[in-house]
């Protein structure tokens, strides 16, 4: 098992490498983050603090929002529902591994990429703007990259779980893009969510789209108790359960409806 | 111009008859294409809960700017991402020396051959917001302010033109051009929220290098009646350049295409 992961990462990355422009691209475009920060330093200037929130807080928010968009946000549905369409889901059945290893693996390598390209510039730029500041201790750090680590699994199953709709539809994305786009309001995506009405805050703390985005930066702002860390890690681990419970019973049902379209 | 006008029919009227076969997934797209759009107004109200105003900009003024955005945005789906995405496949399978020895300009057969069906209804919704934005702000707008708008709008769509036909040409030259629709969209993404809103270097980008301003902020400015006729006169003539010089660009740089394919 262990060196089939082994190997499937090494093929993984290969392919991500590639399509290095195609990458490059993607992360110089993707300045959404930055754009958002931007309307709440102007919020900020406008009024002061916002809920206690001020500038450099705002900064240190979005600029690791946006690493951490980048590796935790899973495009595993489209990647399912081309193959779904092209017949490529055929031969990935025909290996011997469960595909959901192979899908996995194909994750991995491509965000081990963009943490090798993204990690050393957000790195130098934290040391270059004074406004970034993370008042961590050793113990804080390592439980931040854990959240983003368990986060970025749970938005992997999650999509697998959902991906498994194309069995009966042929294609999934849709309906789990309407789901990730609820997700962009209560994962802290959009604001953080301690800015959020009090329902939408309440609700974002329970669903499974903080995992990944607002619980690890509220983490790194060292805005978190030890109870909250707790609750935030129980609630991760409940949803990657659930998911992974779905995945399985929905995979065997729907295994058997798979016809083979395209090829 | 009549010759083209009717290939535009056969063609995007082919994309249509095909694409009406399934019906369903036009209505459900249609259908996400309202949930997005419900969903920004909603976001957008985040930033209100602290201050009434950003930079100029109540929140009624945000969601004009957020219809137009939309309006654009779907633009940019239908007519200049199925065109930019098919440019590297051109460039590397040899297709553009095929589009080449048409009887047609090849500025046309490689911008607007082809056409995508499921944000058609993006611009009337966004329009929708618009509407819905001036509504709430409940101030006079005039006849003037409808036709300037409708005139930036215009020129904004130019503009987006030529900025995707400009990425087109970079597509001749490196041929590798992957992600280069990517760049557009993250283009037009800047234009979600008015220039205002952004400071320093990012706003100049944006003014001047960029112009996502002519996108959205400068027609909405016009229709809530902030406009002049000097920025219209200037938008307007930046687009007609624009235009201008990118369709140059590209006839040069086709002078500099030598085939791709074996």
């Amino acid at each position: 098992m262990i060196a089939a992961y082994k190997a499937l990462l090494r093929a993984h990355i290969g392919i991500g490498l590639a399509y290095r422009t195609r990458l490059t691209v993607w992360v110089l475009t993707s300045l959404f983050p930055l754009l958002l920060m931007s309307v709440w330093l102007a919020v900020v200037d406008e009024v002061g603090p916002a809920n206690g929130w001020d500038r450099s807080d705002f900064i240190s928010y979005y600029a690791a929002a946006a690493l951490l968009w980048h590796t935790t946000t899973s495009f595993l549905i489209w990647t399912w529902d081309s193959d779904f369409r092209s017949g490529d889901f055929s031969f990935k059945l025909l290996k011997p591994l469960d595909p959901f290893h192979q899908y996995l693996t194909q994750e991995f390598g491509f965000r081990a990429i963009v943490i090798v390209i993204l990690v050393p510039l957000l790195v130098g730029i934290t040391l270059l703007v004074p406004a970034l500041h993370y008042e961590l201790d050793l113990l804080g750090w390592a439980l931040t990259v854990f959240a983003g680590l368990t986060g970025f699994l749970l938005n992997v199953v999650m999509a697998m779980a959902f991906a498994t709709i194309a069995f009966w539809t042929t294609q999934a994305g849709n309906i789990y893009s309407l789901w990730w786009g609820m997700g962009a309001f209560l994962s802290g995506w959009v604001a953080p969510l301690p800015l959020m009405p009090p329902i939408v805050e309440a609700t974002g703390r329970w669903m499974p789209f903080r995992s990944s985005m607002g619980f690890p930066l509220e983490l790194l702002l060292g805005r978190l108790d030890g109870a909250e860390i707790a609750r935030s890690f129980a609630v991760t681990a409940g949803w990657i359960g659930i998911f992974l419970l779905l995945y399985r019973l929905s995979w065997r049902r729907g295994i058997h409806r798979y016809q083979a379209v395209g090829g | 111009m009549s010759r083209y006008i009717r290939l535009l029919r056969i063609f995007w009227g082919n994309t249509l008859a095909t694409e009406l076969e399934y019906r369903a997934a036009f209505w459900a797209n249609a259908g996400l294409s309202l949930f997005w759009l419900v969903w920004a107004a909603l976001g957008a109200g985040a930033y209100f809960r602290f201050a009434p105003s950003i930079r100029g900009w109540t929140y009624d003024e945000l969601l004009v700017v957020l219809g137009i955005f939309f309006a654009i945005n779907g633009f940019r789906q239908a007519v200049i991402g199925p065109n930019l995405a098919r440019m590297t496949e051109y460039v590397r399978m040899g297709t553009l020396d095929f589009l080449l020895t048409k009887p047609v300009s090849s500025q046309f057969m490689v911008s607007l051959r082809h056409v995508g069906v499921y944000n058609w209804l993006d611009p009337l919704l966004g329009w929708g917001l618009v509407l819905f934005g001036l509504i709430r702000r409940d101030e006079p707008v005039s006849w003037t302010s409808v036709f300037a708008f409708a005139l930036l709008t215009v020129a904004g769509g130019l503009v987006l033109y030529s900025l995707a036909l400009a990425i087109q040409c970079l597509a001749v030259w490196t041929i590798g051009g992957e992600g280069l629709d990517d760049v557009v969209e993250g283009i037009v993404e800047a234009g979600r929220f008015p220039v205002q809103m952004y400071r320093g270097i990012f706003r100049t980008v944006l003014t001047f290098f960029i112009p996502v301003a002519l996108l959205t902020t400068v027609p909405a400015e016009a229709i809530l009646g902030r406009g002049s006729t000097g920025v219209l006169v200037v938008s307007c003539s930046i687009a007609a350049l624009l235009l201008f010089a990118t369709s140059r660009l590209w006839v040069w740089s086709l002078r500099h295409y030598t085939g791709a394919s074996a």
